[in-house]
């Protein structure tokens, strides 16, 4: 039981990749921006929902499964770290990333450079990859349960 | 694992399965994104980044 509901998530979460890859985008639209907002979008929802999820399951997931309990923790705990986000202010890790992808959008629309579109997709890299961090973990806590 | 274990368990699944299913139908309208966002979209995106860290499940543990 437990085993189907994480193989049924996980196959939600590739049935998900799988549409990011092949979405179109309309005509006289840039396809850098509109994967940036969308990749921004999704980020934002991912990072809050799997928080929340760990946020409100921690005890029972201590409980139940004090080795998954850490793993699972500790990603969330480095998504919440305060971190300098070069201007000398403090904030969550995850919530830094968003930021930089917005204004990172926000140049590459202002000035569409080469320099520009690559400073964005190494963001972009870096959340997409977050995400696909934050449903492993989401899957192996409930497996757990 | 005792009945009344169980049904607390279920009490406290419940309303994250239901978290993580109203992610997904949200993300599959995202993802349907095709165009640019409007001034507004995107004011609305950087308002609601800008106040993601308010509620409690984004403070980091006490150090």
């Amino acid at each position: 039981m437990k085993q189907r509901l994480a193989t049924r998530h996980l196959s939600l979460v590739t049935l998900l990749l799988f549409s990011v890859a092949c979405a179109s985008v309309q005509p006289g639209n840039d396809p850098v921006v509109v994967d940036a907002e969308r990749t921004t979008t999704v980020g934002t929802d991912a990072f809050d929902t799997f928080l929340k999820s760990e946020y409100e399951t921690r005890a029972t997931l201590r409980a139940v499964s004090p080795e998954v309990y850490q793993e699972v923790h500790s990603y969330a705990e480095y998504l919440r770290a305060k971190v300098d986000d070069g201007s000398g202010i403090r904030m969550a890790r995850a919530k830094g990333w968003l930021k930089s992808a917005r204004a990172l959008t926000v140049a590459y629309k202002m000035n569409r450079t080469a320099e520009n579109k690559a400073s964005l997709q190494t963001i972009l890299a870096t959340i997409n990859a977050a995400v696909a961090e934050t449903q492993k973990y989401l899957a192996q806590a409930a497996a757990a349960h | 694992m005792g009945i009344d274990a169980i049904i607390a368990l279920i009490g406290t699944l419940i309303p994250v399965i239901n978290n993580i299913v109203g992610f997904v139908e949200r993300t599959a309208a995202n993802l349907k994104q095709d165009k640019e966002m409007t001034p507004a979209q995107e004011a609305a995106l950087d308002a609601h980044i800008e106040a993601i860290d308010q509620p409690a499940w984004w403070q980091p543990d006490a150090e």
